[in-house]
């Protein structure tokens, strides 16, 4: 009898273990959904300072298309991020997205704002980038 | 090497650049902290979510291409 009631408790524990590991419902969980948050906060940022220096005429409208390109895979991943979160609480699926996210800029940092021909536009954005960048690389340190 | 006056004056700037800067950290993390108190993670994750849209918008309409029919707008 004894033996059968410890089965059940273990039992039971075991369950508990399973069911609670894959939720991830814990504080970084939290933290990194207010990351994600800023991230598409900094990241509007960065998408409404290229259109200004776009209409001002520092930036052609081919190298415009391209960065606008980029912003719109950056939310989509941003996207997915929140859905691996919100949906399917899941660390692996938001760092994932993440990571795509952080090829992207590192992208647009390299190659994307070559063509850039104001100075003080090319150095805001990529601040700017920079610090979207910060964002993306806290929440990826906040989920692992 | 600096010496012990040009030292100073560094110290002294660093410390300037700290007191001027810290209160505007100060105000932006309170600022965001206080933006976030009280909301559900689900709330700041549909706040996230809806601003990710609105850029995806942007962006097709800064490229010329047709709304993104996925995003159900």
């Amino acid at each position: 009898m004894r033996k059968r009631k410890a089965f059940s408790v273990a039992l039971v524990l075991l369950l508990a273990i399973a069911v609670s590991a894959p939720s991830c419902s814990d504080s970084s969980l939290r933290q990194a959904s207010v990351v994600i948050n800023d991230f598409a906060n900094s990241l509007e940022k960065v998408q409404d300072a290229e259109i200004i220096a776009h209409n001002q005429g520092f930036v052609s409208q081919s190298d415009h298309v391209a960065i606008q390109a980029t912003i719109e895979n950056l939310a989509t991943y941003g996207q997915s991020a929140v859905t691996a979160i919100r949906v399917q609480k899941s660390k692996v699926g938001a760092i994932a997205a993440i990571d795509s996210a952080l090829v992207e800029i590192d992208k647009l940092l390299n190659k994307g704002l070559l063509g850039v021909k104001n100075e003080q536009s090319k150095a805001g954005l990529t601040a700017l980038i920079l610090a979207v960048r910060g964002t993306l690389t806290t929440a990826k340190a906040l989920l692992t | 090497m600096a010496n012990g006056a040009q030292k100073y004056e560094n110290i002294i700037s660093i410390l300037k650049l700290v007191t001027d800067l810290s209160p505007l950290a100060v105000a932006l993390i309170k600022q965001l902290t206080e933006s976030m108190q009280g909301k559900s993670d689900e709330v700041i994750l549909a706040e996230a979510s809806d601003t990710f849209d609105r850029i995806k918008a942007k962006a097709r309409t800064e490229q010329r291409l047709p709304t993104d029919p996925e995003m159900g707008m």
